[in-house]
């Protein structure tokens, strides 16, 4: 089979030298455009936002995973002192239908059964926060339980309660049971490869349920104009433009027109804070009945439980290879628990599955899923969005038949990971390939961490068990919506004084989008990056586009913006010319204004070029000019390939390739894991911003290595959360991760980006948990299956191999 | 003590007198934030585990979520707004700006506090030395690497200025 793609047509530009200092603004370490507020702390979050007149609301949640709610008596809190009312399911109906990402399946407040413990039951209005806390806790809920479903096991039993009947009777949908939803995927012949294979291995992989804890708690401030008949949202939301069509799918009476959502600073996102929450629903709706400011902000407590997270998954997973170590066939069933809404389930199932065979070109696949509904808290799009899963499968299985066969691991990845000059390709699956090169991040990392000095060598001086491994990455870039392309417009404008803004529908959540995308507008433009300001998240002001998530800010937003840009020079560039004194061909922008090709010293300065364009005699401008320069540039970037993979194409712009190595030292005497050391390589296209790539790299690998060997959410089996508050839920601290340094970036651009850039923030955590994994192996012989790698489960094995020291 | 009761409590705030009578439960933070308007103090956890409410009681670095109001009467109270000398960034916060210590910056204050506290005390740590003091901090961001960095970069910069 020809692995060409002649669909895509794309001039592949060649990698540029290395280490050559940047001449312009991108590929410069400038520091985070909102940095200075930041640090001073005079930034503005959504707890910092006070409207006069508003009022405070508090939800009361439910003390079970599964109950019917029989009676709900608010009439002690009402009597409370500045409270205002309490609402319930009931009261809130008129207001509300029920909404979901993929399906209908959720309801701001419980109207007949409570579906986890910290589900939403009533919502108590207040002068103030903590009168409204106290009067939650006045509301007497009295609850019928119902036999609880806690994992996919429970989920699939045939006598299982339902979480959702309603759903599973509808034949308007595809619910079954339990079963949210399901995917199927299959290219060539799978069984036919596994078969003939030389060598197949199996096993059985638990992934578990974690949440990203961004540490500012999602929260909002409602604001209802019954005179304008318009809400305004402050949301700590990751994107404003979707945000109004979410709120309008769950509010009855409310557009997506009659909706403006402005988003604040936001303290970390990592994916839990795209959907319309409850809180945001609820807010809203109380906000349109009582024609009052509502702030909801939600506490750790809340967020722990009910604030959305990781799903856990069980994969069965099977991988097949021939003699001489190719890849020939992965197979792979996914159950999920999505807890009690499907919300971003399916997609984490299928989204993922597309690129569940990682940087390999294997011919024969086979990805089945099921999407579970249990009673736990849901699981909702988070930094990785199913790769890291699948990957904790596959990287692993690849070591278990590199070992059956005799050879070595990291050939075997490089046999099977196309190249370079292969691309532009279609991988089996139907994904664009193009441009990236993981040959060369295998040979940085196996250098930079020293590979053959650990690999398989046993203890270190003070006893430790060591061992290095290896986790690869292939991940999706800008993913599209369910239906269609997905796009950011731009518009970048200029004032009489030079000044620059660029204007886009992104929001920051601290990656520094907003600080790369300055720095394409400067680039583009000639000047320095203090040059430009950047408005973002205000949907009433910027143009429309999807915020940030799925590693889309600066692959689409910062695209739409160079384009905007080029748009604002092309508009100014005859007047450039005019004063120059040169054609409009020899017009260069660069140095902060405008100059002559190849005479640097025939130059005029923005500000000049400005104040001619807007306050010189009219008349002397170049034709076409006369009437006035708009000093505005526009432009919209699409993602290719509008249609959306069913099962198989492509399902994102881009796809970023790396692989990451790890040493760890097991300690044989408590089962503890240390991460000694830590190697990344990305071909990241173009490396916008050095520091900032560093600092989302450091952070993805953190965040990961708490998800390897920390965090856990622990239900008992009446599905309630033992460890729901950060006391008992250990977050890493800078005690616990090590110094991480060895980050390389290689830089083979993408043809259709501005700059060649690609995704970055969300890529570095995909391979950790593979990688750790695999080190474990490496260091004690033991391959463990099971997420997190904690002493209680580490110590036992090592027990049961011999391996104890007391 | 009922939900009525009000205590009296003056204060140096940020090198300013306050004189303020509160509901005697109000905690620190919520005088900082709702009283003060001094937003910079996060609210991260309010169970004094994350360190975003960080601020210095008396130069020491606590956790204004879990302290009343009531027990700072008489005692000197810096927070993240008062580190700055007029439009001059504390050397802390500008190494932490220069050095990207920060990503979404709501952790930012507390370790700005806490990293200020520590150069206090040692104007040299080293990295085991930074990681003990600030591991009473949480952030989800950064990995804490550039954190690191910065308060090395705020030790040498503020030594240089010595």
């Amino acid at each position: 089979m020809s692995k060409l793609d002649p669909t895509q047509k794309h001039e592949q530009e060649p990698r540029s030298e290395e280490s050559t200092e940047p001449t312009g603004e991108v590929g410069k370490s400038v520091n985070s455009k909102f940095g200075r507020r930041l640090v001073t702390g005079t930034g503005q979050f959504v707890d910092d936002i006070n409207i006069p007149g508003q009022r405070h609301a508090r939800f009361v949640r439910s003390q079970f995973a599964h109950a019917a709610i029989v009676d709900i008596d608010t009439s002690e809190a009402e009597a409370m002192e500045g409270v205002e009312l309490v609402w319930t399911g009931s009261d809130l109906e008129p207001y509300v239908e029920p909404y979901g990402l993929i399906l209908p399946d959720e309801e701001p407040l419980c109207t007949e059964r409570a579906r986890f413990v910290g589900d939403e039951i009533a919502v108590v209005v207040a002068k103030d926060r903590q009168t409204a806390t106290l009067a939650a806790e006045k509301v007497d809920v009295e609850y019928e339980r119902l036999e609880t479903v806690t994992d996919v096991d429970d989920a699939l039993d045939d006598d299982a309660p339902l979480l959702h009947p309603d759903l599973a009777a509808d034949p308007d949908n595809d619910v079954k049971g339990n079963i949210a939803a399901e995917y199927d995927l299959e290219v060539g012949d799978v069984d036919g490869a596994f078969e003939d294979a030389a060598v197949v291995v199996e096993d059985t992989f638990q992934t578990n349920k974690t949440n990203p804890t961004p540490l500012e708690p999602k929260g909002c401030v409602a604001d209802y104009n019954p005179g304008e008949q318009e809400l305004t949202l402050h949301t700590s939301n990751q994107a404003p433009h979707l945000m109004k069509e979410y709120l309008s799918d769950a509010l009855t009476d409310l557009d997506p027109s009659d909706i403006v959502v402005k988003i604040p600073d936001i303290g970390g996102g990592f994916g839990v804070k795209i959907e319309a929450f409850p809180h945001e629903v609820c807010a809203s709706a109380l906000s349109m009945a009582l024609g009052r400011p509502i702030k909801l902000v939600l506490d750790r407590l809340e967020e722990m439980q009910a604030g959305r997270g990781r799903h856990d998954e069980r994969l069965h997973a099977r991988l097949a290879l021939s003699e001489d170590g190719d890849i020939v066939a992965w197979d792979v069933e996914v159950l999920q628990s999505t807890g009690a809404h499907a919300s971003f389930g399916p997609a984490v199932i299928s989204s993922a599955g597309i690129t569940s065979a990682g940087p390999y070109y294997i011919p024969n696949q086979h990805i089945r899923g099921k999407t579970l509904y249990t009673n736990v808290m849901p699981g909702s799009a988070v930094r990785g969005f199913g790769d890291p899963q699948y990957t904790f499968a596959r990287e692993q299985l690849l070591e278990v038949a590199c070992d059956e066969l005799g050879i070595d691991s990291l050939e075997v990845r490089r046999q099977n990971a196309p190249k370079l000059e292969e691309m532009p390709m279609r991988s089996p699956t139907g994904i664009n390939w193009r441009g990236a090169d993981i040959h060369e991040c295998f040979d940085r990392v196996e250098d930079m961490i020293n590979w053959d000095d650990h690999r398989g060598v046993g203890r270190t001086k003070d006893g430790k068990l060591r061992g290095v491994g290896m986790g690869t990455l292939m991940k999706r870039g800008g993913n599209k919506k369910v239906a269609g392309t997905e796009s950011d417009a731009a518009v970048v404008q200029m004032n009489k004084f030079g000044d620059i803004t660029v204007l886009i529908g992104t929001a920051s959540i601290g990656q520094g989008t907003e600080t790369g995308i300055v720095q394409i507008v400067a680039d583009t433009l000639g000047v320095t990056s203090d040059r430009v300001k950047p408005i973002i998240g205000d949907s009433d002001v910027t143009p429309e586009g999807f915020g940030v998530w799925a590693d889309r800010g600066t692959i689409i937003g910062g695209t739409a913006a160079g384009k905007a840009a080029e748009d604002l020079k092309a508009s100014l560039t005859p007047l450039a010319a005019q004063m120059l004194g040169v054609s409009e061909d020899d017009v260069e922008f660069a140095d902060g204004g405008v100059r002559a090709a190849g005479d640097p010293d025939n130059s005029v300065a923005m500000k000049d070029l400005a104040h001619e364009a807007t306050f010189a005699n009219p008349e002397d401008r170049p034709d076409g000019m006369k009437d006035g320069i708009s000093l505005v540039g526009r432009a919209r970037f699409d993602s290719q390939e509008a249609e959306v993979p069913d099962p198989k194409g492509s399902l994102s712009h881009g796809y970023t390739w790396g692989c990451l190595a790890v040493v760890v030292d097991v300690d044989p005497t408590t089962g503890e894991i240390d991460v000694v050391d830590v190697a990344i390589s990305e071909d990241v296209g173009k490396a916008i911003n050095p520091k900032m790539i560093e600092g989302q790299t450091q952070g993805a690998i953190a965040q990961a290595l708490g998800e390897v060997l920390l965090e856990n959410y622990d239900y008992d089996g009446s599905g309630n959360l033992t460890n729901g508050s950060l006391v008992d839920y250990h977050l890493p601290t800078a005690k616990d991760v090590p110094h991480i340094t060895k980050i390389d970036e290689v830089e083979t651009p993408d043809p259709t980006t501005s700059h060649g850039q690609k995704g970055v923030g969300e890529c570095p955590l995909v391979p950790v948990p593979a990688a750790v994994a695999n080190a474990v192996a490496d260091a004690t012989g033991i391959r463990f299956t099971e997420l997190p790698l904690t002493p209680d489960r580490v110590l036992p094995r090592l027990v049961e191999e011999g391996l104890r020291e007391l | 003590m009922s939900a009525t009761d009000t205590v009296t409590i003056e204060v140096t705030l940020n090198g300013r007198s306050v004189e303020e009578t509160l509901a005697a439960r109000t905690l620190l933070s919520e005088f900082l934030r709702d009283h003060e308007h001094l937003t910079g103090t996060h609210r991260g956890c309010e169970t004094a585990k994350c360190g975003a409410c960080t601020v210095l009681l008396d130069g020491d670095p606590v956790k204004s979520c879990n302290m009343l109001a009531a027990q700072v009467d008489g005692k000197e109270l810096t927070t993240v707004e008062g580190l700055m000398d007029g439009s001059e960034l504390h050397p802390v916060q500008e190494a932490f700006w220069e050095k990207h210590g920060m990503q979404c910056g709501f952790c930012t204050p507390g370790f700005v506090v806490s990293s200020v506290a520590l150069l206090e005390e040692n104007e040299d740590p080293s990295i085991p030395e930074i990681r003990d003091h600030l591991a009473g901090n949480i952030c989800r961001c950064t990995g804490y690497t550039k954190i690191i960095d910065s308060v090395q970069e705020a030790a040498k910069n503020q030594q240089e200025e010595r």
